[in-house]
């Protein structure tokens, strides 16, 4: 008797798959929503780099964060960018008041601010687009 | 309009990205198994370390003047390759991929074309961090010439180029620059046609142009004939848009240190022969031909070199097959008591499966073949290895399983690559950490 109901239950399924009603959301398949796509604007130039410190935490980036870099973006002023700093890379966000002086500004009441003189090598790598921020402990 | 784009120093100016104190001290990079150098900075270049030397050969010197050294890292070179390669084809209507750090391009604007190339050089530069060069001229072997200029401007000094990185190469000093080019460094021409051409008293391109073309084909055949043609201005290379199907797969790598036993030979070319079948299937292909090959240092004081060549009956992209018909090829060449340097696996008579010849005796139906299930085993090898890292799932009489020592196991034939920067754009553990 149990192997009879196997048998039937094979042929039914066989049924559905060559027959059976087109779906009736066929014409609003969309795809799917694709992270990749909402981070990054240009492939070619992003890059992922790993946070180490907690001097921008007002601005939401942690410690061991995951930021997502676009090298190809011009930085405006409050941009957070990756700078290199006499050989150095850092982040920090990016200021320039009204007297034309810049400064690369912590965000932690903790740390001071750098101010940019010609006799720094300051160099903007990149402008950090995202923040990716764990909620769970791995 | 042909133009060449050409990556400056590309494996060091790679290193820099993400190491910007790099970017003013002297760099070298070492080939596979850091045996010879294989890319300089310019600091570099001016110390004296020439391109290709062997590194035992410098070493001293770069300790003396402090000469950042690191190991190739081709998976990071790679990635970095392929997003310049992506600007240019996003950027031009038609591109061909020559090499990891070079590409030809098709430039049909009129006016302002120089200008074009500084923006896209500049593009390229901002997005990627990798100083480019572009020659511009009527053919490819016009074009390679026209960058060689930018990357030696202290042969052409009458040009006075000083710091540009494009190079129009039109009719006013085509005929200087061709004078001041030698035959040996054109495009094509190897050591063995530049010996003829200097027998003949040709020197140096402009020389060439002048060459009598029948003479050329019929002693050197048509390649030599193009390549004076092109010098002329006759465009005779096209820029070739989809990539060729491979002609052959070879993987390859020499020993970290010498080794004379057949079980460490077999266990290093097992690691290449699935390295090589993972790679064919990757592009969907079949091989019928296969090639073993071993061989000793050329330095050694006993020189021994032998390669094997199997046909299948019928195109296969089993690793499995493939092993066994390897291994015994591998008995066949081997002898004791040489000390080995390099062992290597070359898969040819590549064909796609919709064109695979099938046998008499073929128990696979043709029209089945993706459903068959050693390709549906190969298949899913291929995804495992990919989601969980490369040798994840392998054949079980391999050992080891990669070609770098990851466990610092006492396993000889692993490469030395001791000075290897991490790959950062490619492994999530690996991605640079900068301090906030």
């Amino acid at each position: 008797m149990k192997k009879k109901n196997l048998k039937e239950n094979i042929l039914i399924d066989i049924v559905k798959a060559s027959a059976g009603f087109p779906s009736p959301a066929e014409n609003y398949i969309e795809e799917r929503l694709d992270l990749n796509k909402y981070l990054i604007k240009n492939s070619e130039s992003t890059f992922f780099i790993r946070a180490s410190g907690d001097s921008m935490v007002n601005v939401g980036i942690h410690n061991n964060d995951i930021l997502v870099v676009d090298k190809g973006i011009f930085p405006g002023n409050n941009s957070i960018v990756v700078a290199s700093l006499d050989g150095d890379l850092l982040i920090k966000k990016f200021l320039k008041n009204k007297s034309g002086n810049c400064y690369l500004k912590s965000e932690n009441i903790n740390y001071p601010q750098i101010k940019l003189s010609s006799n720094m090598d300051l160099r903007i790598w990149g402008v950090v687009t995202y923040a990716i921020h764990s909620l769970v402990k791995l | 309009m042909i133009g060449l784009l050409d990556c400056n120093n590309f494996y060091v100016s790679c290193e820099r990205l993400f190491k910007p104190k790099l970017s003013k001290e002297a760099v070298v990079v070492l080939s596979n198994n850091d045996g010879c150098v294989i890319s300089r900075s310019d600091e570099a270049k001016k110390i004296g370390i020439k391109m290709g030397e062997p590194f035992f050969k410098v070493k001293e010197l770069t300790t003396k003047k402090k000469v950042s050294v690191l190991s190739s890292n081709y998976t990071f070179y790679a990635d970095i390759s392929n997003r310049i390669m992506s600007i240019l084809k996003n950027n031009l209507p038609s591109m061909e991929v020559y090499s990891i750090d070079e590409a030809f391009f098709l430039l049909n604007i009129r006016n302002n074309k120089e200008k074009f190339c500084h923006e896209l050089a500049e593009k390229i530069f901002r997005w990627t961090g990798i100083p480019v060069s572009i020659g511009l001229a009527k053919t490819k072997t016009l074009a390679k010439i026209a960058n060689r200029v930018i990357k030696k401007k202290d042969q052409y000094k009458e040009l006075r180029l000083n710091y540009s990185n494009v190079f129009e190469l039109n009719s006013d000093q085509e005929k200087y620059v061709l004078e001041k080019t030698n035959v040996s460094d054109i495009w094509g021409i190897g050591d063995g046609l530049a010996k003829f051409l200097e027998n003949n008293k040709i020197n140096n391109a402009f020389q060439l142009t002048k060459f009598n073309e029948d003479f050329a084909r019929k002693k050197k055949g048509i390649v030599l004939l193009k390549t004076i043609l092109e010098l002329k201005g006759t465009l005779c290379n096209k820029i070739e848009d989809q990539s060729l199907e491979k002609k052959s797969i070879c993987v390859s790598r020499s020993f970290g240190k010498k080794i004379d036993f057949f079980n460490e030979i077999e266990s290093a070319l097992i690691v290449y022969v699935q390295k090589a079948c993972s790679k064919m299937r990757s592009q969907k292909l079949f091989c019928k031909t296969i090639t073993i090959f071993l061989k000793t240092s050329k330095y050694q004081s006993k020189i021994y070199a032998n390669s094997q060549t199997f046909n299948f009956i019928e195109a296969t992209n089993d690793t499995r097959v493939i092993w066994k018909k390897s291994k015994k090829l591998l008995s066949v060449i081997y002898k004791k008591n040489f000390f080995y340097n390099k062992v290597g696996v070359i898969l040819s008579n590549l064909c796609s499966n919709k064109r695979i010849q099938q046998s008499l005796i073929s128990n696979i139906e043709r029209s089945n073949l993706d459903e068959s299930n050693e390709i549906k085993v190969m298949n899913l090898i291929d995804k495992v290895n990919k989601k969980f890292g490369y040798g994840k799932l392998r054949l079980s009489s391999d050992t080891v399983g990669s070609f770098y020592n990851k466990n610092k196991k006492q396993i000889n034939w692993f490469m030395k690559s001791n000075y290897r920067s991490p790959c950062y754009t490619t492994k999530w553990c690996d991605i640079p950490k900068v301090k906030v």
